[in-house]
């Protein structure tokens, strides 16, 4: 009735301000929307389809169907980087898990206020500085004959470690860096879940005669899944990613010891110039990524618990 | 002279340019238009795709400004990526932007990249332009022809202009074999006495450990060691694997034993040689003349330089740059000017005095300031003799890629050289037919 009116005078529709306020929200959210259609979602179409072609840059592509899919079965590098990326995404999301929550419980107790930012800066420093400068550094500490690491390792009668070139050791060595360049995140966001925890709950529990063990696995954690949680999704995702941690450390090497499955997509597409093959091992690590996050979501409603 | 430029004017040198381009697209020889240089107030744009570091940034400022001092009214835009990572990264960023319709008219790149770009057809051919143009005719004539031909297409053809070059030479630390009480080292020494050399430089233990030598630890840092074992990763057409090649395997056992059986070298992961050299914990190392802008700005003078140590035979390795005219270029008789004032005898003058890697012309090292420093700085040019270009095939990533992986695992001892070697041929042969399909088209 009333837009017939309005339509009589002429006059654009009036605007409810509940339409207003969506006109609003989505106006808001228009700039986040447009970034993710030009820089997810159309490169993310465009890699599908340059995984059926057999790409060239400056020449005509090739459909070529299934056959980079089809190629992938037979890669048994494709099989070694997927295993170094497993075993890489284990180690790293639970020490930069675990040590992250230590740190974070242990500054929450009660320390004066100077000494709680001062750790809390230390602590979270490393994320800060760049993967490149970082890499210098351990690059020199783990240096077998020359390097920090190993010359105090000789005090204690501790034969000189090939932390960057022996196969097994290399893959400690960037987990090693890794944790401690981003367990500050973790310690931090943690802190955060730990402060926003009613205290009422421990004091209740102490009355009732919980002890410290009590009291973190009875309260503690279960409050703080919701953080858990956030912290193992966003910890898995950037691990599967992996890239600079790696490349500024050992290159994926020696041999293929450490080479992660985005440095290898990497090396395929930059280097060997095999785009079309490069798109379809990214299309694999991008269903695994999304199947591995949803089934976390999953799980999550057993044991998340949002008070 | 009027800065202006005549309707007359414009559509002659408009029509110059485009002719030169088309005359590029049709195949038509390009000295048909090239005739003659653009006039002193010609207008335009040039964009070079370039690398190098600082100070060769700054080397080629200066070439770019003797250009505009010719050609005041051209701006030229010199897209410097400082030390890029790998070429084949290079290469790709650059037919990104050819594809993507940006300018670029002239290409820097080293020989690992020459060939992709020549069978991507990237560059110019330039051998009619050259016999058609008496400055780029001397500008070949001054360089070596060794250094020259190596840049060439497989069809014979020259694309690229030398930009510089570089050896691998042995540095070594005179003082510390003065101390160990050795002679320098023989212009002809074997790998017998290399080793024995190096044995007698490394002593102590711990933070005080002295090694006799720093491997160079990449593709072209290891070169020498095959080329002086008459060997090379690739036939001598550089059309398939030759890893197989029981010289192959002696070297890189040699190599091999020279950080894990005699224990002159320190291990090679996250080693910087040219960082343990001038700090002393290393007597000698190899390397070409890259290291000497370090040595100069550091003050640090305790080196010389040798030939690589022979097995059979005293050849060693080198590296050159060049720069070429891109198939995409707006205006390619003013590209070639720029090259002109880029591979002129004063931008040579200006790599031997900030000691980056070697000019093109041996000309330009006739002089105190190359000669003063290292002592026996002629070697640097007297390695050309016996010598051998990197090799450099359109899959030159790949190539480099599938030997140093597998030269790492033979390095840390979780391959023997025999399985190492082995699988990697296996993985080069795979890729040499590949790209042998691909260049059939």
């Amino acid at each position: 009735m009333r837009r017939t009116t309005m339509h009589k005078r002429g006059m654009l529709p009036e605007i409810t301000p509940k339409r207003r306020e969506a006109i609003v929200g989505y106006l808001f959210i228009l700039p986040t929307y447009v970034g993710f259609v030009i820089f997810i979602l159309y490169p993310l179409i465009e890699s599908i389809r340059i995984s059926f072609l057999e790409f060239s840059i400056l020449r005509e592509s090739t459909y070529i169907g299934l056959d980079n899919y089809a190629h992938m079965l037979g890669d048994s590098r494709l099989r070694i980087v997927y295993m170094n990326t497993i075993i890489f995404t284990l180690f790293a999301v639970f020490f930069n898990a675990g040590v992250g929550l230590l740190l974070a419980v242990m500054l929450n107790r009660r320390l004066p206020t100077l000494m709680r930012n001062l750790y809390r800066s230390v602590f979270f420093f490393p994320v800060l500085v760049a993967h490149t400068y970082i890499a210098v550094i351990w690059r020199f500490l783990y240096q077998q004959d020359t390097g920090v690491i190993n010359y105090y390792l000789s005090f204690l009668g501790i034969e000189a470690i090939p932390w960057l070139s022996n196969v097994h050791w290399a893959m400690a060595a960037i987990i090693i860096m890794d944790v401690w360049k981003n367990t500050g995140f973790a310690m931090l966001v943690f802190l955060a879940g730990l402060q926003s925890i009613p205290h009422e709950y421990y004091e209740a529990a102490q009355l009732d005669g919980a002890n410290e063990r009590q009291l973190f696995f009875r309260i503690t954690i279960p409050l703080l899944s919701p953080t858990i949680f956030f912290i193992l999704v966003i910890f898995m995702i950037g691990a599967l990613q992996v890239f600079d941690t790696i490349i500024v450390l050992t290159a994926g090497g020696p041999g293929d010891a450490t080479r992660s499955v985005v440095l290898y997509i990497w090396e395929l597409a930059f280097r060997n110039f095999n785009m079309g093959y490069a798109a379809a091992v990214s299309m694999t690590l991008f269903a695994i990524i999304l199947v591995l996050t949803a089934l976390q979501f999953v799980i999550s409603r057993r044991w998340v618990h949002y008070e | 002279m009027s800065g202006r430029f005549s309707r007359r004017e414009f559509l002659k040198y408009t029509g110059l340019g485009s002719a030169a381009a088309l005359a590029s697209a049709y195949g038509l020889p390009l000295s048909s238009v090239l005739a003659q240089a653009p006039p002193s107030d010609t207008a335009g744009n040039l964009v070079i795709y370039n690398f190098g570091g600082a100070q060769q940034q700054e080397m080629y400022s200066n070439a770019i400004g003797r250009f505009n001092e010719r050609y005041p009214n051209v701006v030229v835009e010199d897209l410097y990526i400082p030390w890029p990572e790998g070429w084949g990264h290079y290469i790709t960023n650059l037919k990104l932007r050819v594809a993507s319709g940006l300018p670029v008219d002239i290409i820097a790149i080293a020989i690992e990249g020459t060939r992709e770009t020549i069978f991507e057809d990237l560059v110019l051919p330039m051998d009619d332009v050259i016999a058609g143009d008496s400055d780029l005719q001397a500008i070949v004539d001054e360089v070596e022809p060794v250094l020259h031909d190596a840049l060439k297409g497989p069809d014979g053809q020259t694309y690229y202009f030398t930009r510089e070059w570089n050896n691998m030479i042995i540095h070594y630390n005179p003082v510390k074999f003065e101390e160990a009480g050795l002679d320098p080292p023989s212009t002809e020494w074997t790998w017998e006495d290399f080793l024995e050399t190096a044995l007698t430089l490394t002593h102590g233990e711990g933070g005080d450990k002295q090694f006799g030598f720093a491997l160079p630890y990449f593709n072209f840092g290891l070169t020498p060691w095959w080329h002086t074992n008459g060997t090379a990763t690739l036939t001598e057409d550089w059309t398939q694997s030759n890893l197989d090649d029981p010289k192959m395997l002696e070297s890189v056992k040699f190599v091999h034993s020279l950080v894990h059986e005699h224990g002159v070298a320190p291990s090679v992961e996250g080693v910087n040689p040219y960082e343990l050299f001038p700090a002393g914990t290393v007597a000698m190392t190899g390397a070409g003349r890259w290291p000497f802008a370090n040595y100069v700005s550091t003050d640090y003078r305790d080196v010389d330089i040798t030939p690589w140590p022979r097995k059979r035979a005293g050849t060693t390795v080198f590296g050159s740059g060049g720069w070429a005219v891109s198939k995409s270029a707006n205006n390619v008789p003013l590209a070639i000017e720029l090259i002109k004032d880029l591979a002129a005898f004063e931008t040579d003058e200006e790599a031997v005095a900030i000691g980056t890697s070697l000019p093109a012309r041996r000309s330009a090292t006739e002089n105190e300031v190359f000669n003063s420093f290292p002592a026996n700085a002629h070697r640097f040019f007297g390695s050309l003799e016996d010598i051998k270009p990197v090799p450099s095939p359109a899959n030159f990533a790949e190539l480099e890629s599938i030997f140093m992986r597998h030269m790492d695992q033979i390095m840390a001892n979780s391959l023997t050289p025999e399985q190492g070697l082995e699988m990697a041929h296996i993985e080069l042969s795979a890729a040499m037919d590949k790209l042998a399909e691909r260049m059939a088209g």
